[in-house]
């Protein structure tokens, strides 16, 4: 078919207005979205169709591409009724946009700037709707604003299926809003933001902190479940824009988190992982990188005090503790990491105490809190994003060594004295007799609250989720980016880093230098082809080798 | 209100009507109006109470009850009237009679009188043009209202009495060889027994037994048979469009949403000849194999329902609807559906929203009905009218019929004419009968002292005819080559006492209140423009108005989901147009 007198082929089942898309023509449109049915109330994305030798101006969401079509995106037909369905959509708008946190980031205000810029015919009185409405735990629903387009109603009645959004009443009077006396609370209600072309449904959590156009923007994973939702990291570093009253006096950002620099998470479209949703729990779990909790120095237990040192002290002082411990004995030690470390930080852990130690007691089986559960949109029943690399890199106990559910008897036993907790508190695996017992209490952590220091010998700090890169292997077998957005905070380091270092204390060294060395040695391990590149796996990430895939299935 | 029923035995009702449809969800209007008549009105609870019996959600029960205005969201009183303001009746003094009202209960609209008595809304258009002005006391149809008759009927109900009806039958003329007002005449003509005797269902047995299914179709088509709901389009070529896969589920969807102001011809089909109807409809079906009618009823013909319901029963009791009707084999099933207020319902896919339990928003084609209409299935819409022209054309063949009417335009039709003419009535002409032969002949011309000022002649969606624009003929293609259209055939006639901005506000009123909200350009557009026509009105013409008002209705017109966008666009254009100079004196 012919777009704009060129001709071009497209595969059948798409329609226009995506046709238009592949070949780098944006058509504007409100109610469209690409995961929803189509509504096709809007009117924004008409286009003119020839068909048969007949002229019509026909909405480009629900003409299916097929031979023969024409379609013309810029005749002065199709600007004109563009330029008047923005018209007839602002005309009861309350251009506030002042002070709507979607300014920037705003269909109609794009859409006017591209196909409006006309001045205000409106003379009657606009219609009055409510306002800045809590409609739920996150979400803050504005009538005036809303045009109408659906996507949240659909979305909750053909994704979610719990319908608490309607649009109530008729005619110009209808409003969208929540079904009086309910609440739209279900896991997934963040996504009716992200749906909202406009400023109609907004997010508690991000309210009045940012304007959009401070934001910077980072591709990740989110590591709260095994599917690996595919998300953006939207932070700001600049402490200028924090509120007046935080940025008196401060003339330069200090390396404490006086502040936040992740202001939101956004959901990315990743056809195999997550369309284009993502649950609150992945939306709303990123405070622990900017929380106070964070541990930023390495500390180290001296005289029965923890006082803060130098990291090489700290990790000198490690490598003694570990090698002494196990010197006679490999058993003695017990190294837990969590399945929330990136491939490339098990693989270092693996390579070091498994292949050069032969250490017994490795394990990642860390407990699933009781409260978390699975569902049959995206959450897994297993709410830690790298299982899959645990165990392919296999940081599985040895036969006769101990794991984490027998860490308690062993140490109450006196067959443990030492241990290593890697991203994980331990008194989620370990009871408080066993952490007293316990000899050597070393931790690499991000975060330190304040109740595990009485039981804390050294603490590393470690990087946080956004201060470094890496790869996850989700519950599928899919490999993929998590991308570094800032620096890591104080003196906290990816584990990879700290493990290289542990390696050469201890005189067992990996022999390897950076990143890109780490990333590449372990290729084999996580079943990637040994050829790949980090480029390569790209910002939707690829699947590992078929035969391992069909191992973890 | 009526009969109340028990919280346990709604759940009984709600079983009951289920198998009716193919899906529970359909079966929530009735369901909501046996809670309005248990409760007088829908309360949180109820809809609660309905979504549990359905199995649907809460919202989806809320979006129909705030969308219907008929559904009440708060109590209205014992007795409820809703009275017409819309164009046929304020050309003949529905304005101070409505304000009298307002002053005998001594409340205004929505409100309820202290006794608990009476609550009155004002309403659009119900569907009685020709015995304007009109209103409706509960489920009782007064017209021809005058100020006595109005202080009479609330005295009357105040004093716990029924009210004499003295509402005249509506004028029609006899003509020769009728095809629809055959049994218009006929006392008793809604009976089954007295319109077998004249006739009804011979048409039936013959294209059950001597007709193969395709040959009806052919016979329909040759006939030239046009859609009389207003967009004339050619019936039989409509049920063509229906896949021919006997293994298909199709369905009729028999449209008596008869609610274009100025149109009142199906409703008397509905009460005077429903067996004419049936009998068509029944045909119909067997032509395009659909296994069952939905007869979509607006709400406000409650006497016409109940008619056309005893009517169903009587036809299922003689044997012509139900399974192998009349020995052929072939099964069909009729369900009558209420309507609810919403003029947007007349639009074929919000019929079938309607009918499936959802909100009358049009639907976007493709996908066109004929492919997935109601529950998905293929579907054929259509009118009272035209399907009640079947039963003669199988009867008396495609010559008899296109003897009257024009090559493209054949047959009869039937013309509701309402507003200032002397005798308002329904009446049955041939096609390409003279407007001004009607207006000035049959209607007897203008009121007294008064001189003939503009006709919509198609019921009031379509352009304006100024006085010097009457001769034309009454078909489809003569009045489009005048400019406007035959649509629905209801003429609104207007004398030189009417303002036409006055009379374009009204109209703008009814479109601005009826517009559905599901599309942009009618949403917004439609009540900006009749905001801007109360504006000028009320004497703050601003320059500029009337190009803006031409300029919006410009922008409807074509874009929307459905064709009532357009409907909204055309009053203005032409009255804009015609009478200029009255709206240029608005602005100073």
């Amino acid at each position: 078919m012919k777009i704009n007198g060129e001709e071009h082929e497209f595969p059948d089942g798409i329609n226009v207005l995506q046709a238009c898309e592949r070949i780098g023509i944006d058509i504007p449109h409100f109610c469209y979205h690409p995961a929803l049915r189509v509504a096709g109330s809007c009117r924004m994305c008409k286009v003119e169709v020839i068909q048969g030798g007949r002229k019509r101006i026909d909405i480009s969401c629900n003409v299916p591409v097929q031979d023969g079509l024409e379609i013309i995106t810029d005749s002065p037909a199709v600007k004109t009724a563009r330029k008047m369905t923005l018209e007839f959509e602002l005309a009861n708008h309350p251009l506030d946009c002042p002070v709507c946190d979607v300014a920037g980031e705003c269909n109609l205000q794009n859409y006017y700037m591209e196909y409006g810029l006309h001045d205000s015919r409106m003379n009657e009185s606009k219609h009055t709707k409510h306002k800045a409405t809590g409609i739920g735990r996150s979400i803050v629903h504005d009538g005036e604003r809303c045009v109408l387009c659906s996507r949240c109603v659909r979305f909750l009645s053909d994704v979610t299926k719990t319908r608490e959004l309607g649009i109530f009443g008729m005619g110009s009077k209808e409003e969208l809003t929540v079904y009086p006396g309910a609440s739209l609370d279900n896991d997934y209600a963040g996504n009716v933001v992200d749906l909202c072309p406009v400023g109609a449904l907004t997010d508690k959590d991000f309210r009045f902190k940012r304007r959009s156009w401070f934001l910077s923007h980072t591709s990740s994973i989110c590591q709260l479940c095994s599917r690996g939702c595919n998300v953006r990291i939207d932070y700001d570093v600049n402490p200028y824009h924090e509120h007046k009253r935080n940025i008196q006096m401060r003339t330069h950002r200090t390396e404490t988190t006086e502040y936040a620099r992740i202001q939101r998470i956004k959901p990315r479209h990743n056809e195999q992982v997550n369309d284009y949703w993502m649950c609150d729990h992945g939306r709303y779990g990123y405070r622990p990188t900017d929380s106070a909790d964070r541990l930023l120095h390495p500390l180290l237990r001296e005289d029965g005090e923890l006082k803060q040192v130098k990291t090489s002290v700290a990790i000198k002082q490690a490598a003694t503790a570990i090698l002494s411990a196990i010197g006679r004995n490999p058993d003695k030690a017990a190294i837990i990491v969590s399945p929330l470390l990136t491939n490339e930080e098990l693989f270092t852990v693996h390579r070091l105490f498994r292949e050069k130690l032969n250490l017994p007691n490795l394990d990642h089986k860390l407990p699933i809190d009781s409260d978390w559960y699975g569902d049959n949109i995206l959450r897994t029943p297993d709410p830690f994003p790298n299982r899959t690399g645990c165990e392919w890199i296999g940081l599985h106990p040895l036969p006769k060594g101990a794991g984490i559910a027998d860490l308690d008897d062993a140490i109450a036993g006196g067959k443990i004295n030492t241990l290593l907790s890697i991203l994980a508190d331990p008194r989620d695996y370990l009871k408080e007799a066993s952490l007293k017992k316990l000899k050597n209490r070393f931790y690499i952590l991000r975060n330190l609250p304040d109740e595990l220091k009485a039981y804390t010998d050294i603490a590393l700090p470690a990087a946080a989720w956004g201060e470094y890169k890496g790869t996850f292997t989700n519950f599928s077998g899919r490999i993929q980016r998590l991308n570094q957005a800032f620096k890591p905070l104080g003196e906290a380091r990816p584990v990879w880093s700290i493990m290289l270092d542990l390696s050469i204390l201890m005189k067992k060294t990996l022999s390897l230098k950076n990143f890109d060395d780490v990333f590449r040695a372990q290729r084999n391990k996580v079943h990637l082809l040994s050829e790949l590149e980090w480029d390569d796996i790209g910002d939707t990430g690829v699947m590992a080798l078929e035969k391992h895939v069909e191992a973890v299935a | 209100m009526s009969d109340t029923i028990t919280t346990s035995s709604l759940a009984g009702v709600a079983e009951k009507l289920k198998p009716r449809y193919e899906t529970s969800k359909a079966a929530m209007m009735p369901l909501l109006y046996e809670v309005q008549a248990r409760d007088g009105y829908i309360s949180p609870e109820a809809e609660t109470e309905i979504a549990e019996l359905l199995g649907v959600s809460p919202t989806e029960v809320h979006e129909s009850v705030s969308f219907y205005p008929l559904l009440f969201e708060k109590p209205v009183g014992k007795y409820h009237i809703q009275f017409c303001h819309n164009i046929s009746c304020s050309l003949v003094g529905a304005e101070p009679l409505i304000e009298l009202l307002r002053k005998e209960l001594g409340v205004g609209p929505g409100e309820v009188t202290e006794d608990g008595l009476f609550s009155y809304q004002r309403a659009e258009c119900l569907g009685c043009c020709a015995d304007a002005p009109v209103m409706l006391v509960n489920e009782e149809l007064f017209g021809k209202l005058t100020e006595e008759k109005i202080r009479n009927i609330i005295e009357q109900l105040r004093a716990g009495k029924k009210p004499k009806n003295d509402t005249p039958l509506t004028e029609t003329d006899e003509i020769e060889d009728p095809v629809l007002s055959v049994n218009f005449m006929v006392p008793n003509g809604a009976n089954i027994k007295v319109a077998e005797q004249r006739g009804a269902y011979t048409a039936l047995r013959k294209a059950l037994k001597e007709m193969e299914p395709q040959k009806i179709i052919e016979e329909v088509k040759s006939a030239g048979l046009r859609g009389m709901g207003g967009a004339g389009f050619p019936a039989g070529l409509k049920w063509s469009f229906v896949p021919k896969d006997p293994t298909l589920t199709k369905y009729l969807c028999v449209n008596c949403d008869e609610s274009e102001p100025g149109t009142c011809k199906d409703r008397e089909i509905m009460r005077r000849d429903p067996h004419r109807l049936i009998e068509g409809a029944i045909i119909a079906c067997r032509a395009f194999g659909a296994e069952k009618a939905y007869v979509y009823i607006r709400r406000e013909f409650y006497h016409e329902k109940k008619v056309f319901d005893k009517a169903i029963e009587e036809a299922r009791k003689a044997g012509y609807i139900g399974d192998n009707i009349l020995d052929s084999g072939f099964s069909i099933d009729f369900v009558t559906h209420p309507g609810a207020g919403a003029y947007i319902c007349g639009e074929e896919t919000g019929l079938i929203n309607s009918i499936e339990g959802k909100k009358g928003w049009p639907r976007i084609k493709p996908p066109f009905p004929a492919l997935q209409g109601i529950f998905d299935k293929p579907t054929v819409v259509n009118n009272v009218e035209t399907l009640s022209n079947i039963p003669y054309i199988i009867n008396n063949g495609i010559d008899a019929y296109r003897r009257r009417g024009t090559e493209k335009s054949p047959g009869t039709k039937l013309f509701g004419v309402s507003g200032q003419v002397k005798r308002p009535g329904i009446f049955e002409l041939p096609m390409g009968f003279s407007l001004r032969e009607l207006i000035y002949g049959i209607c007897g011309g203008m009121r007294e002292g008064h001189l003939l000022k503009a006709v919509i002649p198609g019921g009031c969606s379509v352009p304006v005819l100024t006085a010097d624009e009457i001769d034309v003929a009454l078909d489809f293609e003569s009045l489009e080559e005048g400019g406007t259209s035959l649509g629905s055939g209801g003429i609104i006639v207007m004398d030189d006492s009417v303002s036409m901005p006055w009379a374009l506000e009204i109209l703008e009123r009814f479109y601005a209140h009826e517009s559905c909200g599901q599309c942009t350009p009618c949403r917004e557009g439609v009540m900006w423009m009749y905001k801007i026509l109360q504006r000028m009105n009320n004497g703050r013409g601003r320059k500029g108005d009337i190009e803006l008002l031409i300029d919006i209705a410009n922008n409807i017109e074509g874009q929307t989901v459905c064709p009532l966008g357009a409907a909204a666009a055309w009053p203005v254009q032409a009255m804009l147009k015609k009478f200029r100079g009255e709206f240029e004196e608005l602005i100073q």
